[in-house]
């Protein structure tokens, strides 16, 4: 009887000993990795602070520096500088740390916003960008669910709607994200009610009614195939959580490493001038190193491929069909966005049974390169956009119609002005003048369009 | 961690102690410092520290308390933010009473996306 009764003990034990969890021992870990890297940034900063003091001759006392409030400054510039160099302590940071981080539990979340666009020619044009709307469930943000103009109705669709979210208790919106990433590449939308011109239709621009506004039903569907541009996915775990929260956690921790003793005498601003000094130091960096994050992910490349179609709802029989791949990526200051469709229309302008089909390809790219940061407005640029299109009929001496390839080449400038608006300025070059029916001034192929009203915020009070 | 505390109104902090300076918090012997965080999606987690000691990091809300060692010392905070609809709270709860708001900031109110700030804990 002694046996089971020892075992029992041990027993206990044991389980006294031994975590209650693995979230248990996971926070335990985290701890501990966050206890080391506070003592290795510790013993960095005052080995730096104490070297950089002396060849100041600067003294320090309570972990503030004696001097005007320049010479601390030079001082603890060339501190920061020394503690520059990270790559050693974000090797502290392992798999399970960065995944108990995501999935903490949270009391409350927050709807994600829709940014979906209908593929259709209803709502866009091309060239389109591949990201996919970020609907994170039906129920989740309703209000943005539907959208309407003046005569259509786009309902916006995410795989995500079908799948059931992780668990009723909320997690990070990390955590939220990367638990459906997959159903997150598929993305739609349905339009109903929408007026489209005839030539967004069936392509064909040299036709007399090229203009005819017809009623139609629109649908598209989207799967990302390459990338994903936004941040809470798995993919930049490394950038967000990683080196992003490593240099929050850097700032926090070395602005908790600075004396504020107040001295005989001394006020509380006098005793905290040092901290206010660091801190004035650590934001611009630690907002620029976070922008840096941020710009690479929203500028990685992304490709997406879409399939669509656009039926007319008070004419039988003419439909459209289209697949188009959508790319774009960041390249040094420029943007790129690429488009290639395929589409078939089927055409009864000749009557329902002598129904034909208008094959096209469609091509069209932008570069837009960010000029002047600041030289205008600050923290804006001035954006300069080049780009093209092309729409290459198939087989075009099959079809009963005249079909014309078309072609055009545009340039835009948009100078940014105070209060937030933009003077764009246009130039296009096509061989199809109905392309031009919209411009301010044209001459031969040539147009050109300008919008000046966003000065007129130059002369509002206080702009 | 600590369940957060809820049901409080938070307030403006009360010890500013002047343009330049940092509110400081008082902590009388034996008094509990608790530091609450309320915060909306977050891709990069915000860290609070106290005297060379990370107290928080994290992606969502928490409450911690704060053990404070005898003297002055910093309690800083550090948010950066990269999700649509982000929002930050710190505030800290001396001895059980009503929460006081240390910053907030959120993108609704057009605030920059990031931000280091600190108060002085005089125990």
């Amino acid at each position: 009887m002694a046996k089971p009764a020892c075992s029992l003990v041990v027993l206990v034990l044991l389980c006294t000993w031994l975590p209650s969890s693995p979230a248990v021992a996971q926070g335990a870990d985290r701890a501990a990795i966050d206890a080391r890297i506070d003592q290795m940034l510790t013993e960095r900063w005052k080995a730096a602070l104490d070297a950089e003091a002396k060849a100041s001759g600067l003294t320090l006392v309570d972990q503030r520096l004696s001097g005007s409030a320049d010479d601390k400054r030079k001082v603890y510039t060339a501190v920061l500088d020394r503690l520059k160099d990270d790559g050693d302590i974000l090797v502290n940071f392992t798999q399970a740390y960065v995944q108990s981080l995501i999935d903490e539990k949270v009391e409350s979340r927050m709807g994600t916003s829709v940014n979906a666009t209908s593929t259709n020619p209803a709502t866009a044009g091309l060239p389109e960008r591949s990201g996919a709307p970020s609907l994170a469930a039906l129920a989740a943000d309703v209000s943005s669910l539907v959208s309407a103009d003046k005569t259509a109705v786009t309902v916006n669709l995410n795989a995500l709607a079908f799948v059931s979210l992780r668990e009723p208790d909320l997690y990070s919106e990390l955590a939220a994200y990367q638990s459906h990433e997959l159903a997150r590449r598929f993305s739609g939308s349905v339009t109903f009610g929408a007026r489209i011109p005839e030539k967004e239709i069936t392509g064909l621009s040299n036709l007399p009614d090229f203009d005819q506004v017809l009623d139609a039903f629109s649908w598209d569907a989207k799967v990302r195939v390459l990338g994903d541009k936004d941040p809470r996915a798995s993919r930049w775990n490394d950038f967000t959580v990683v080196r992003g929260g490593f240099l929050a956690q850097k700032a926090a921790l070395l602005l908790s490493l600075v004396g504020v003793t107040p001295r005989p005498g001394e006020t509380a601003a006098q005793a905290q001038e040092d901290a206010l000094i660091v801190r004035s130091l650590l934001e611009p960096d630690l907002h620029k190193s976070i922008s840096a994050i941020k710009s690479g992910i929203a500028r990685s490349p992304q490709l997406s491929i879409k399939a669509a179609g656009t039926h007319l709802t008070k004419e039988t029989g003419k439909n459209k069909y289209a697949f188009t791949a959508l790319f774009d990526a960041g390249l040094g200051r420029s943007d790129v966005t690429a488009n290639v469709q395929y589409s078939i229309t089927d055409d009864v302008r000749l009557g329902i049974d002598q129904v034909f089909q208008v094959k096209a390809w469609a091509l069209s790219g932008e570069v837009i390169s960010h000029l002047a940061p600041d030289a205008i407005v600050e923290g804006r640029t001035l954006d300069w956009s080049l780009g093209g299109g092309a729409t290459l009929f198939q087989d075009t001496s099959s079809l009963p119609v005249p079909a014309d390839n078309t072609w055009k080449l545009f340039s835009r400038l948009d100078i940014p002005v105070r209060g937030g608006g933009r003077v764009p300025i246009s130039i296009i070059y096509t061989n199809d003048p109905n392309a031009l029916t919209k411009e301010k001034y044209v001459t031969g192929q040539i147009g050109l369009s300008y919008d000046f009203s966003a000065l007129k915020e130059l002369f509002v009070p206080g702009s | 961690m600590a369940a957060k505390k809820k049901g409080k109104s938070a307030k403006r902090a009360a010890e500013d102690t002047g343009p330049a300076a940092a509110p400081i918090i008082v902590v009388p012997p034996g008094g509990q410092l608790d530091v609450v965080v309320d915060v909306g999606p977050m891709v990069f987690p915000y860290t609070v520290a106290y005297a060379g000691h990370t107290v928080i990091k994290s992606l969502v809300d928490r409450q911690e308390q704060v053990t404070p060692q005898p003297g002055d010392f910093v309690l800083a905070w550090s948010f950066a933010h990269g999700a649509k609809g982000w929002s930050h709270q710190i505030s800290y709860i001396l001895d059980g009473a009503e929460p006081v708001v240390l910053e907030e900031a959120s993108e609704k109110k057009k605030n920059r996306d990031t931000s280091i700030g600190f108060a002085v804990v005089r125990a």
